[in-house]
């Protein structure tokens, strides 16, 4: 057909464009990239066809390699295929959140109250902004939904100082020129083009700080124990900071090589509601068991010391108002007047924060009281279903199967997708760059260098992440030391006994951990449980030390439907299952990680 | 027989279901918190996981003759299981001088200060078979099972171990218990277990103090796998007679010794091996002639109404079985009315 500037082009539909895609796509075909037998995929095939609810329960697990995003994008086709998508007892379950608006209420809060909760709405748009959404609204220009996910973006992406993990690590020139070497060909260009593009398009909302930062302050993680290759972070982030603080409620890695420990109650220590994946559709109560040890404090009150003490000095040096991370002016003089929304909120006062939280939409009705009585309690909705949510049901009132994505099976309402159906096509730039415009498969590359055994990990049962990872009772479950995975055959060939040390090796460098034999490991993998401190290899350094954490240059993609940048919605993660390792028998030999690179 | 061991008026019981074990060990520490943190009992699991086909804990505990009764009905004296191989030192840890090395060139890290021969969960997930054909493993959480014809009452010579009136739980009086270890010998699931400190013997009380509240055992209460039932084996209307007595698929473990376990296991169903085209045959992944070195010859039904009642369910029809199995209400699982809490002198 002709545009309308005159050229020529060819048009087909989508739908035989994907036929045309899938037609290589035969079960020997598959057989020979997977390693299954054709009668093993023929028999899912089959039962796939015949389902009359297909559902696909896909956890976090499920996007943790390199090419997750093409695994996910496959099972949608499939389940798009059967129309499974937002039928009841069907479709898409994946680890999406009961949306608590009044956590994100209680978090940006400065006064109490309604007039706080008004603040908090017109701190992100403007009163213009919000007549036109409105009208947009009224006119159908926009859906509801959209016009609230819009405002919703714009405070996470332009007023909230916040980044992730991946932006960190990039950011430093040291650990990006380490990716990038690690990273090299598998994408058309090398991995920091497309960051830059991102961040010049506007794509990926990065941190635009000022100057390099001085204090790394860390609360509620261990990132010394979690990032992949924390040699990087270390030698090019941490090592340049003035001052670590951990306030935590564990000794972690990251607190031994902190100048401070504030350190925080325990889980029994401080009560507390726990949100967890909506499977399990609770909202789960913590009560203070026993008060907490010695000096350590319920976090919020933590908080509440620091933030007096630091308006306090703010003042005495009238500091200036300044701009910390690009994000907006932050005066610290007013600092603790607006945590304690401006006093009424006391030291000792996370309970009136909760009641805060409480007055969402899922939790009506719910009372602290209440949930003293019973410890948890059933969500009476989705919430608000904006952003950071896979749910979209805006009929399941706490009752019976919670049906995902009924709001554009149902309600009709447009997919937030390019088209405003359910796409298996994407032309954004970058994905026909890529070559992935319909999901396919790509091999997972060899991170770490072409070693025989795939590294991969896995949730531990013995720990919640690093939290009881080094507590007796819990290792004497596990014999005490980190321990590889492997499978028998597999153990037996390398003249690995059960038990034995091992170094484990890549092209970053060794670390030695116990061998554990277990019929569940396929041959050719090797597993860990993830989460051991550092401090308990030798050398003080884990298996992190061997694993870059490949980054998909297409997470940094934008501006085209639902490709666009949403904290822990669209963002690049860091891939630890692609990389790649060899075991040996330790017999002495020193291990250890390779020096950092330096660029 | 040496003693005439008195029938209890009622007799509590548990049922365990296999097929919904996760191998979590949430039990063993709920128990071990509750009741065994002393120094003496450190290395000692009232509640256990196994992983099976495996070594078990304490090592070794299913190969045959490790106490238990002889033909006549008398006690046949076993083995006190030793603490480095069969049960496993509860290891110390370095976990001070780790942190204090953080700064140092030599580093120093968290590990065991003991040599590591054996401990609970040491053969975790090991299993037996080949990946993908016919790997596999399951659990076995035990505890006491509070025998009908307990081998450690007999075996004690100062008759310090008693069967509660009240509900059959076999208690040991401490007092009376001078730390022979007969009873540690003779008891063929190995779970009286000695404290090495106070020099007597413990085991599991079956959470008495809860029992009479009406409240479950703690490993009960706190299994996220919610496979565990608790109740009285002659309420009719409750879980345990239901399973054991009217379907049949709950039953005990190593029948053989003869002492009448008042624990119960539904066996696991597996899924079926594969053939050499990865194709699933008839045969489940677990041998049932390994499952009846463990549970005896009544696996063989039990094992053929559960497949029954589950395939039945699959057609949509209406199955009691399947529904108590499942737990859609978890509190059905527990049914103990609460009892005038007995002073204990
Ligand atoms: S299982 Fe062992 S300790 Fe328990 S009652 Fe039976 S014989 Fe005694
Ligand atoms: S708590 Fe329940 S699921 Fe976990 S190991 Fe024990 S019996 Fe199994």
């Amino acid at each position: 057909m002709t545009l309308a500037d005159g050229r020529e082009v060819r048009v087909a539909p989508v739908g035989t464009l994907l036929k045309e895609h899938l037609e290589p796509w035969t079960f020997e075909h598959a057989a020979q990239v997977t390693g299954l037998h054709v009668e093993q995929i023929r028999l899912f095939a089959e039962g796939w066809a015949q389902a009359k609810r297909p559902m696909v329960l896909s956890s976090w697990g499920a996007n943790r390699y390199m090419h997750s995003d093409l695994m996910n994008r496959t099972k949608l086709l499939c389940l798009a295929l059967k129309g499974a998508l937002g039928r009841k007892g069907a479709g898409y379950q994946s680890t999406g959140w009961v949306d608590l608006d009044g956590f994100s209420n209680a978090m940006r809060m400065e006064k109490s109250g309604l007039r706080g909760r008004l603040a908090v709405l017109f701190s992100s748009i403007t009163p213009g902004e919000l007549f036109n959404s409105v009208l947009d609204v009224v006119r159908k220009r926009k859906t509801e939904l959209e016009a609230t996910l819009e405002g919703e973006t714009k405070y996470l992406n332009h007023k909230l100082c916040t980044t992730d993990v991946v932006e960190v690590n990039l950011k430093s020139p040291g650990y990006r020129a380490a990716l990038e070497r690690e990273q090299q060909g598998l994408s058309p260009r090398p991995l920091g083009a497309y960051y830059d593009e991102a961040h010049e398009k506007g794509w990926s909302p990065g941190l635009p700080r000022k100057g390099p930062p001085k204090v790394f302050f860390s609360g509620g993680a261990n990132l010394l124990r979690r990032n992949n290759l924390p040699q990087y972070l270390k030698a090019y982030q941490l090592d340049e900071m003035e001052l670590i603080v951990d306030v935590n409620p564990k000794f972690t890695f990251t607190g031994m090589h902190a100048d401070y420990i504030l350190p925080a109650a325990g889980w029994y220590e401080k009560p507390g509601i726990k949100y967890n994946v909506a499977h399990v559709p609770y909202l789960h109560y913590t009560d203070a068991a026993v008060p907490p040890l010695a000096e350590s404090k319920d976090e919020y009150e933590i908080y509440w010391l620091l933030s007096r003490e630091i308006e306090r000095l703010a003042k005495e040096r009238d500091l200036p108002v300044f701009d910390g991370c690009g994000r907006g002016p932050i005066d610290w003089k007013t600092l603790h007047q607006r945590y304690s929304n401006q006093g009424t909120l006391g030291q000792k006062d996370a309970e009136k924060l909760t009641e805060e939280i409480l007055r969402s939409g899922a939790t009506e009705g719910m009372t602290i009281q209440g949930l003293k009585q019973t410890g948890i309690a059933r969500y009476t909705s989705t919430g608000t279903d904006v952003a950071a949510t896979s749910l979209h049901n805006p009929d399941w009132k706490g009752e019976g199967v919670l049906t995902t994505l009924t709001r554009f099976t149902e309600h009709k309402e447009p997919w937030p997708t390019y088209s405003g159906r359910i796409t298996t096509f994407i032309d954004h730039p970058w994905f026909v760059e890529f070559r992935e415009q319909f999901a396919t498969h790509k091999t997972s590359p060899k991170a770490g260098g072409d070693h025989p055994f795939q590294f991969v990990s896995c949730h531990a049962r013995w720990s919640i992440h690093s939290t009881w990872r080094d507590t007796p009772m819990m290792l004497r479950l596990q014999r005490g030391e980190p321990q590889v995975w492997v499978n028998p055959g597999d153990a037996e060939r390398i003249g690995l006994e059960d038990y034995a040390y091992a170094e484990i090796f890549n092209d970053y460098g060794s670390v030695r951990m116990r061998v554990k034999l277990s019929g569940l490991v396929r041959p050719g993998v090797a597993y860990y449980y993830h989460a051991w401190e550092p401090h308990q290899f030798p050398n003080h350094e884990s298996y992190k030390w061997l694993i870059p954490g490949l980054v998909n240059p297409l997470h940094m993609a934008g501006d085209y439907g639902h490709i666009r940048h949403g904290m822990n919605r669209y963002q690049p993660g860091s891939a630890v299952q692609d990389t790649r390792i060899g075991i040996r028998p330790w017999t002495g030999q020193a291990t250890g990680a390779k020096p950092v690179v330096q660029v | 027989m040496r003693y005439d061991i008195p029938k209890p008026l009622r007799q509590v019981s548990m049922v365990l279901d296999l097929n919904k074990c996760l191998g979590c060990q949430t039990c063993t520490i709920a128990c071990k918190k509750l009741w065994n943190t002393d120094e003496g009992t450190d290395y000692s699991y009232w509640n256990s996981v196994e992983t099976l086909p495996g070594r078990g804990f304490p090592a070794g505990v299913h190969d045959p003759a490790t106490g238990g009764r002889t033909v006549e009905g008398g006690v046949r004296r076993g083995v006190v299981p030793n603490l480095d191989t069969a049960y496993g030192r509860a290891w110390t840890f370095n976990h001070e001088e780790a942190r204090a090395s953080a700064g140092a060139p030599d580093k120093i890290w968290i590990r065991p200060r003991e040599t590591v021969k054996w401990g609970p969960n040491f053969d975790e997930d090991q299993g037996q078979g080949d990946y993908p054909k016919d790997n596999h493993y399951f659990y076995l959480p035990r505890l006491c099972n509070h025998c009908t014809h307990p081998a450690c009452v007999d075996a004690c010579p100062r008759a310090a171990i008693a069967k509660r009136r009240e509900d059959g739980i076999v208690l040991v009086d401490q007092d009376r218990c001078h730390g022979y270890r007969f009873c540690v010998e003779a008891c063929p699931y190995k779970k009286v277990y000695y404290d090495h400190v106070r020099q007597v013997s413990t085991k599991c009380i079956f959470c008495l103090p809860r029992i009479e509240e009406g409240v479950a055992p703690a490993c009960a209460r706190q299994c996220p796998g919610r496979l565990r039932f608790v109740g009285y084996r002659d309420d009719e209307q409750g879980p345990i007679w239901k399973l054991v007595e009217k379907w049949k698929v709950a039953i005990p473990l190593h029948p053989e010794y003869g002492l009448g376990p008042n624990v119960f296991y539904v066996p696991p169903m597996s899924p079926p091996k594969l053939d050499a085209e990865g194709r699933p045959t008839g045969e489940p992944r677990i041998p049932v002639s390994y499952l009846e070195s463990l549970f005896g010859a009544a696996v063989h039904p039990a094992l053929e109404a559960l497949l029954a009642e589950r395939a039945r369910r699959r057609r949509g029809e209406a199955s009691e079985l399947m529904d108590l199995l499942i737990a859609y209400d978890w509190q059905q699982n527990f049914r103990l009315p609460p009892r005038q809490r007995e002073v204990l002198g």
